[in-house]
């Protein structure tokens, strides 16, 4: 009994969470005559070609985003994998002012930053290019990045990489061929989220994109909800189609988010 | 132990020296160029383009005077109180979801408690903002339902200045936030058995368990949510945004700092201002991180 009531509970939460996901998707089935009549529950005919219409608006944004994210993902966690490496491995002069250098950056947050950030885009000549973002993110993670990643290679045994160094085998390939799978599960969780992170991601793109056909997905969405007269079903359609990429991701390593999501207690 | 590299063999490792030096280099060119470029023109006039003037503390008189960044402020405020009883329900769900029996209906919870946080953010703020749609939103067709409002008649959540911070501030109820949740939930994990046995030995019921056991032992965790809630409080605008554009709603009354800085330089052209409102920005976030690690130390 003290069990149902756990359960009721629990499903009363979830209820209320999930409802708007689960107006989005009755939504998107409707056409305007059917959602003025009734938005709340699906009703027949289902019309599916709004998802045609909402693939039509998010088609090009969302390869862009995946482009970025992937791109940007993978730049950052081999950058911050070597950056890591250093700190962990070895002490030389300067090496802790070094690290502060990259600590500091967790205390400065990246709002007060976007005014000149935007101009040194401008300046390097990457505004209205990909570019600009994947190397803003890979920038901006590396702080925290490297703060996980030299914990967890300190703790690795040392005596790999010191056998690896009596054989002559040159540091970038120690990073390659030991550090890199040794540390897989952590960078899996770290590349979850920050695949996550850059889906997220609106502000970056609000201010260093001008082409409508290079925007990523968070702005051209808020692009469609700005239209005057909404086909609600196909902007609904669209918002469910921006939102599967990484839905799928997720049943594809369940696992790997459910851990992703829930390490970070394990650590604090 | 790590290698110690003497100073005299550095040029020795140069190789090994690359491995800091590429995301040191981003890092110098992406975070600290322009944090150093951003605080040299709080003390010009700044167009962004060609006007590049040096106007000594004129920006620096114009925050003193500048009452929508205050009242900006006083919003942060206020969405930080709002945020802190909204961290409430993440804990109470966290705690019924550990005192299931059934392990796998657990992971099946956890499972439906992540999804929605994997749906991109600006979806799930742009379905709020359909909620509360005067036209067709839910909330409008449920008043109309109860009939607390007429069939013709309805409320404008978001363009009242009344109703937009109580809004806002409503905005992704039931509040459970997953992350907390996981993070709650591993915490009380931790939490032994003997523990829970003893307290139960001696009579103690459910609520005095919550109360003198797992509340206490989860503090760790609920002060790190707290401290990180109170950051990215006070960075965040993007939510504003979504909801009410670069106005901050009527009257401005939902301007929070982050988009004055997107609305001075970005739409009126005053670059110099959105790089002093920045270090403001700054400031208030050391003083918070300050405060935070003074009076809710985490324990180790």
């Amino acid at each position: 009994m003290k069990e149902f009531l756990k359960h009721l509970t629990l499903c009363t939460i979830l209820l209320l969470v999930l409802l708007p996901f689960y107006l989005m998707v009755v939504i998107s089935l409707k056409d305007n005559a059917q959602f003025a009549a009734d938005p709340y529950l699906p009703t027949l005919p289902f019309h599916f070609e709004n998802y045609l219409y909402g693939w039509e608006q998010v088609r090009g944004s969302i390869l862009n985003t995946v482009f970025v994210a992937v791109t940007s993902t993978v730049g950052s966690l081999a950058l911050a994998l070597g950056g890591a490496f250093f700190f962990a491995r070895y002490r030389v002069f300067g090496g802790r002012i070094l690290f502060g250098a990259f600590m500091l950056l967790l205390l400065y947050p990246g709002v007060a930053n976007m005014v000149p950030t935007f101009k040194l885009i401008g300046a390097l000549g990457l505004y209205n290019s990909h570019w600009s973002l994947i190397l803003l993110s890979i920038a901006g993670s590396q702080a925290f990045l490297i703060y996980v990643l030299k914990e967890f290679i300190a703790e690795l045994p040392e005596e790999l990489f010191d056998a690896a160094d009596v054989d002559g085998c040159p540091v970038w390939r120690q990073v390659w061929v030991i550090a890199l799978p040794l540390s897989a599960p952590i960078l899996g969780t770290l590349g979850v989220l920050h695949i996550i992170g850059d889906w997220n991601n609106f502000v970056s793109p609000l201010l260093m994109l001008r082409d409508p056909d290079k925007q990523l997905i968070g702005v051209q969405l808020l692009y469609l909800d700005g239209e005057y007269c909404k086909n609600w079903g196909g902007l609904m359609a669209g918002y469910t189609i921006a939102s599967l990429p990484l839905i799928i991701l997720f049943f594809f390593c369940m696992k790997l988010f459910v851990r992703s999501l829930s390490e970070g207690a394990v650590k604090g | 132990m790590p290698v110690e590299i003497p100073l005299r063999k550095i040029p020795h490792y140069w190789n090994v020296y690359l491995l800091a030096a590429t995301p040191l280099l981003l890092i110098v060119l992406f975070n600290y160029y322009p944090i150093y470029n951003g605080i040299v023109h709080i003390f010009y006039r700044w167009d962004g383009d060609q006007l590049e003037e040096f106007i000594g503390f004129g920006n620096i008189v114009r925050l003193l005077h500048d009452r929508t960044l205050l009242h900006s402020f006083g919003v942060v405020l206020l969405f930080v109180a709002a945020n802190l009883i909204k961290m409430i329900p993440a804990i109470f769900a966290a705690v019924i979801l550990h005192h299931l029996l059934n392990r796998q209906w657990q992971y099946l919870y956890r499972i439906c408690f992540i999804l929605p946080m994997i749906v991109p953010s600006v979806v799930k703020i742009l379905l709020w903002k359909y909620f509360y749609e005067p036209n067709s939103g839910l909330f409008n067709a449920v008043l109309r339902g109860l009939g607390a409002i007429g069939p013709e008649e309805s409320v404008a959540f978001l363009s009242d200045p009344k109703l937009l911070l109580p809004s806002l501030i409503f905005q992704d109820f039931p509040w459970v936030g997953a992350f907390g949740v996981l993070i709650y939930l591993a915490g009380l994990q931790n939490i032994s058995r003997e523990i829970y046995e003893s307290a139960r030995l001696d009579g103690a019921g459910p609520w005095r368990i919550f109360y003198h056991i797992e509340l206490p032992l989860i503090t760790t965790q609920i002060r790190i949510n707290f401290a990180l809630m109170i950051i990215s409080t006070i960075r965040g605008w993007e939510n504003v945004y979504l909801f009410v554009g670069e106005g901050g709603g009527p009257e401005s009354v939902a301007a929070v700092p982050g988009l004055l800085i997107f609305r001075e330089a970005f739409s009126r052209g005053y670059f110099g201002y959105g790089c002093a409102i920045g270090f403001v920005i700054f400031i208030v976030t050391l003083l918070a991180t300050a405060l935070n690690n003074k009076f809710v130390r985490v324990k180790r």
